[in-house]
């Protein structure tokens, strides 16, 4: 099969630059392994919320002109960053899922009661300023739905009290009982967040009064608190509008909040994007794994290029392309795998930032700082993001997202925007080399505006 | 944790028979001893049970062969209680038997030497071939060129010291755990009893006593300096790896004299391979760690056991200090000896009520404990008899505990870990019964239990009564509902310290996780990482929150940020 561009990876990074291309007219496809980091993600987009001082960032823009030189963000400058978020918020507009932002990062709250700095933001994730996130909020209610396990109202309420904003602000707790909602299940405690939504569907939302049961029982545990803050368990894909709605039968103001895995706003966001991609006409198929590929030099420039990628399942029919990218996240997506001895991209074998020496892979402290050596490893690319196999560019191969070097998602809050970033500008470089084919190998070419 | 403001002026004073010092096995062993003969006794531990040297080794129950050839007495004393705890711990037993293999770098005319040991010491032996052992044993090294079985099985030594410190609480005894020892009560050159502190609250202690044992292991060097005695302690650190998968079924010695890394013990779902030996000053005891060379020595020498193990997952790393001592207060170390020391300070130094049981190994934790009580019920003039090798410990039942709607994993799961006390929370009731640590199958009744009934008082705590944590994933799904579970129950404990909690137990668990950290402990850790520091923000709460300044290299890029706004 051949196609004009094959992205590996179903993930953030890799749908966002499938989209981009097959929005170009190219015809693109998505190999995915299975479910993506996104499961795992809060579903708001974050673009630089922390220094390295540990410091909040107000305007995450400003404050990528002081990260390190190596650092995507570097690579791209800020302006190239917003254009691809705005390709990014406009695409999700077109799949149904508005995402907002405000005039300066947004405090999002967390299921222990922490405040994240984030950028873009679901409609039902009330977030908070992070100047002052107590602002125009006496009493907060934290309620649990059917007694969720990964939920814990206790710990949000003693995660806010940590921040000095609250320390006047009343914080209740409550449940809206499994009783109250009319939920069947061999064992309502032992039910995931998925599962969960995946119950109330069936028990409660297809009831015509559904809603308002649930309403009046939000009303009645929240009393009259200024915020309310629940767990996403409502629903996957409807979920911004049912919040919505509960918000005009209750006149309350309801935040959601990611709980541990699955996270729904986080599978909100995969499928909207591959909803999008599909509409787009383009090719995912999923539950495939690229094992490898075939390399070959050109005879005249000495350029090294991917020709063609094995898979999984279907090693007898290789995927051929004009380009690639490579999506495929860090350690826990495999898009890095390790040993005693060394780091390797387990796809290509391509070149990465990284040590052998495992000492420097991690610190004593798990959590807290420094930040381990492994939290920044990954593709060393050059200045266009394509990546070198021993030491020799590929011209037609580039990495977007996690997979590449330098920069830390967790420390930085910047996972989203990087993800974004360099999978736009990815596919801005594979449609201007189709539209030129001639000029595209050149290494001078700069970025095509939006 | 020791929260300074809380300082208590007055001390409380508590009075009773017997004090001991160490909530390893042993003085756990003492504690239901002394209550079974109806002595009144209170045990004090600085952290939680089975915390220093009882939850740091193998959990081999040793049949005594591998001291057959080396010390003979050692071998004996193994089979003994061998023996006895198959009877009275059967639910912290698995009876596995042993193969003792040859390989071919190894001498096979030591096997009979081996063989003949056995027969004096007691031990039952069975040759096997190389085929018959493979039979048994699937994953031993195939190049074999012979193995005896012997009856070693494993023991796990926090369920056996929980299920003591329970004994011994059903006839009175008393433990505090998180109490420190600051100093011995000397009246009159007798000791009369410790002043201790709460690690919780940080409230002063002195707990009167007619005796007081020192059963603090490696630790007791401390205790016994609080009257001046030289005891002197000469610390071994040994290492053992873990891995993720039950790869052996019966433990598996190299059939040669002791040495590195040359025993693969199974244990409920995991194997493990130690040990490494390694002298360490005291003054680092509390530092220990697993150095990389001693990941290598293990994994090397554990392949030529079983071959798999190349393939296999290493989920965790650890060490203990073996307590070895030096009689005489010879400081050279010559004089060191591995069996049990029993020093009555009353005979030796002229100091009346102070007692210290050391060394001897977990095997023999219950005939230190009668060989320490023996002699305090001596000096208290009490002629009870010793039981504990007759009476079972409770959990020791055979039978299955059913419940309603629980599936077989779970309810197999509490009964292996509970025996037939899993009937205390295996009950009629889903919400007890939903299962908190999928990976290990803990329950919330599980964990009500272990706080309500087994002294547990936080996460880390909890984990050694329930397994909680121990599975692949490391704790990062169970944590956040095992704390919100603490944090309700729990009358004393705040929601903050059940937040804290959960970053104490995630980091004891990345000590573990540190020393090992490649292939899918890498995957796990990175995961695990990224959910408590980015999904939740967890490391932030530490952080008071501050705003960046906007850099000077702001206005350099003030224009493309409005025009996006």
């Amino acid at each position: 099969m051949k196609f004009d561009v094959i992205v590996i990876g179903g993930g953030l990074a890799g749908l966002t630059s499938a989209i981009r291309s097959a929005e170009a007219g190219l015809k693109t496809v998505v190999v995915s392994h299975g479910e993506s980091a996104l499961t795992f993600a809060s579903g708001s987009i974050d673009v630089l919320g922390m220094n390295a001082q540990r410091q909040l960032i107000q305007d995450p823009f400003a404050a990528m002109a002081a990260l390190p030189e190596n650092h995507p963000y570097q690579k791209l400058g800020a302006e190239t960053v917003q254009q691809s978020l705005r390709f990014f918020r406009a695409q999700m507009d077109q799949a149904g899922m508005h995402m907002s932002h405000e005039a300066h990062n947004s405090g999002r709250l967390t299921a222990i009661g922490a405040i994240r700095p984030t950028w873009l933001s679901q409609s039902s994730q009330k977030t908070l300023p992070l100047d002052n996130p107590a602002q125009n909020i006496k009493r907060i209610a934290v309620i649990n739905i059917a007694s969720l396990r990964d939920f814990q109202p206790p710990l949000v309420a003693a995660g806010l009290k940590k921040h000095p904003a609250f320390v006047d602000t009343t914080v209740i707790q409550g449940n809206i009982h499994s009783e109250t909602l009319n939920i069947q299940a061999r064992n309502v405690h032992e039910l995931r967040s998925i599962e969960l939504a995946r119950t109330l569907k069936r028990d409660l939302f297809s009831q015509s009064n559904g809603l308002h049961i649930l309403a009046s029982a939000l009303q009645k545990a929240a009393k009259n608190a200024d915020l309310v803050v629940i767990p996403s368990v409502l629903a996957v894909a409807n979920g911004n509008e049912i919040i919505r709605q509960l918000e005009n039968a209750t006149g309350l103001r309801i935040c959601e909040v990611a709980t541990l895995p699955p996270s729904l706003p986080g599978m909100r966001m995969a499928a909207a994007l591959k909803q999008r991609f599909r509409e787009l006409g383009g090719l995912f198929i999923e539950g495939d794994e690229v094992i490898g590929g075939e390399f070959a030099t050109d005879e005249l420039n000495g350029n090294v290029s991917l020709q063609v990628i094995t898979t999984k399942l279907n090693p007898s029919t290789p995927l051929r392309a004009q380009h690639f990218v490579i999506a495929t996240g860090r350690f826990f997506s495999c898009g890095l795998s390790s040993d005693r001895h060394t780091i390797v991209d387990p796809v290509f074998g391509l070149d990465l930032l990284k040590s052998d020496d495992r000492a420097e892979w991690s610190q004593d402290q798990f959590l807290a700082q420094p930040a381990h050596g492994f939290q920044t490893y990954g593709l060393d690319c050059n200045q266009q993001f394509q990546p070198s196999k021993q030491g020799q560019t590929v011209h037609n191969l580039y990495g977007a997202g996690a997979v590449i070097g330098g920069f830390n998602p967790v420390q930085e809050a910047s996972a989203g925007g990087v993800s974004i970033s360099t999978a736009w500008f990815a596919a801005q470089q594979i449609i201007l080399a189709q539209q030129a084919p001639s000029v595209a190998m050149s290494q001078s070419e700069a970025v095509i505006p939006c | 944790m020791l929260q300074t403001q809380a300082r208590h002026n007055k001390t409380r004073s508590i009075e009773t028979d017997v004090v001991i010092i160490g909530g390893g096995a042993t003085g756990a062993g003492v504690l239901r001893d002394c209550s079974q003969r109806g002595i009144r006794a209170i045990l004090v531990e600085k952290d939680d049970i089975a915390n220093g040297t009882t939850g740091r080794n193998h959990g081999l129950l040793h049949s005594g062969a591998r001291y057959a050839v080396t010390d003979g007495h050692s071998a004996e004393e193994c089979i003994r209680e061998n023996k006895i705890l198959k009877r009275i711990a059967g639910h912290c037993i698995e009876d596995s038997s042993g193969l003792f293999i040859t390989l071919p770098e190894d001498d096979l005319d030591f096997q009979k030497q081996f063989i003949t040991a056995c027969h004096s010491a007691g031990i039952d032996t069975q040759t096997l071939s190389p085929a018959e052992a493979l039979r048994v044993e699937p994953n031993v090294n195939p190049a074999l060129l012979g193995a005896v079985r012997v009856p070693d099985g494993t023991i796990d030594p926090f369920r056996l010291t929980a299920a003591n410190i329970l004994d011994a609480e059903e006839y009175g005894g008393r433990l505090m755990n998180y109490t420190r020892v600051t100093g011995l009560i000397i009246e009159q050159g007798r000791v009369r009893g410790v002043h201790c502190i709460d690690m919780k609250t940080a409230e002063a202690i002195d707990i009167y006593a007619q005796q007081v044992v020192n059963a603090a292991g490696i630790w007791g060097q401390q205790i016994a300096e609080y009257a001046d005695l030289g005891i002197r302690m000469f610390p071994a650190k040994g290492s053992l790896l873990i891995m993720d998968y039950r790869i052996n079924n019966m433990v598996i010695n190299r059939c040669r004299k002791p040495a590195d890394a040359d025993i693969l013990v199974p244990g409920d779902t995991i194997s493990l391979i130690g040990t490494t030996s390694e002298k360490v000053p005291y003054s680092e005891i509390e530092n220990i760690r697993v150095n990389p060379d001693e990941v290598e020595v293990l994994l090397a020498e554990g392949i030529k056991l079983c071959p798999v193990m190349e393939k296999t997952r290493v989920l965790r790393a650890y060490c203990g200090v073996r307590p070895l001592i030096s009689l005489d207060d010879d400081p050279s170390g010559r004089n060191i000896s591995r069996g049990i020391v029993l020093l009555d300070h009353q005979e030796r130094d002229n100091l009346s009520g102070f007692v210290t049981i050391t060394g001897g190994k977990l095997m023999t934790y219950r005939l230190m404990a009668e060989m320490a009580t023996d002699v305090v019920a001596k000096h208290l003039g009490n002629t009870t008899p010793c039981v504990t090798a007759e009476r079972p410990l409770p959990g020791t039942g055979e039978h299955h505990v059913w419940a309603p709607q629980v599936s077989i994993p779970v309810s197999g799961s509490a009964t292996y870990r509970h025996g037939e006390r899993a009937a205390k929370f295996l009950v009629d009731d889903k919400k007890q019964n939903a299962v908190i640590c999928e990976c290990e199958m803990v329950t919330r009744g599980e964990i009500e239990y272990a706080v309500n009934n087994l002294n547990a008082m936080d996460l880390v705590d909890l984990r050694r009564r329930t397994r909680i944590g121990m599975g692949p994933c490391q704790g990062k799904m169970c944590a956040c509902r095992a704390a919100g579970i603490v944090s309700e129950i729990s009358e004393t404990g705040s929601d903050e310290q059940a937040l804290d909690s959960i970053g104490e137990f995630l980091q004891e668990r990345w000590k573990g996780v540190k020393p090992i950290l490649w292939g899918d402990a890498l995957r796990e850790a990175e995961l695990s990482h990224w959910l408590y520091n980015s999904l939740l923000g967890y490391e932030q709460l530490a952080v008071e929150p501050s705003l960046a300044l906007a850099t000077d290299a702001a206005t350099d890029t003030t224009e493309t940020t409005e025009e996006t706004l």
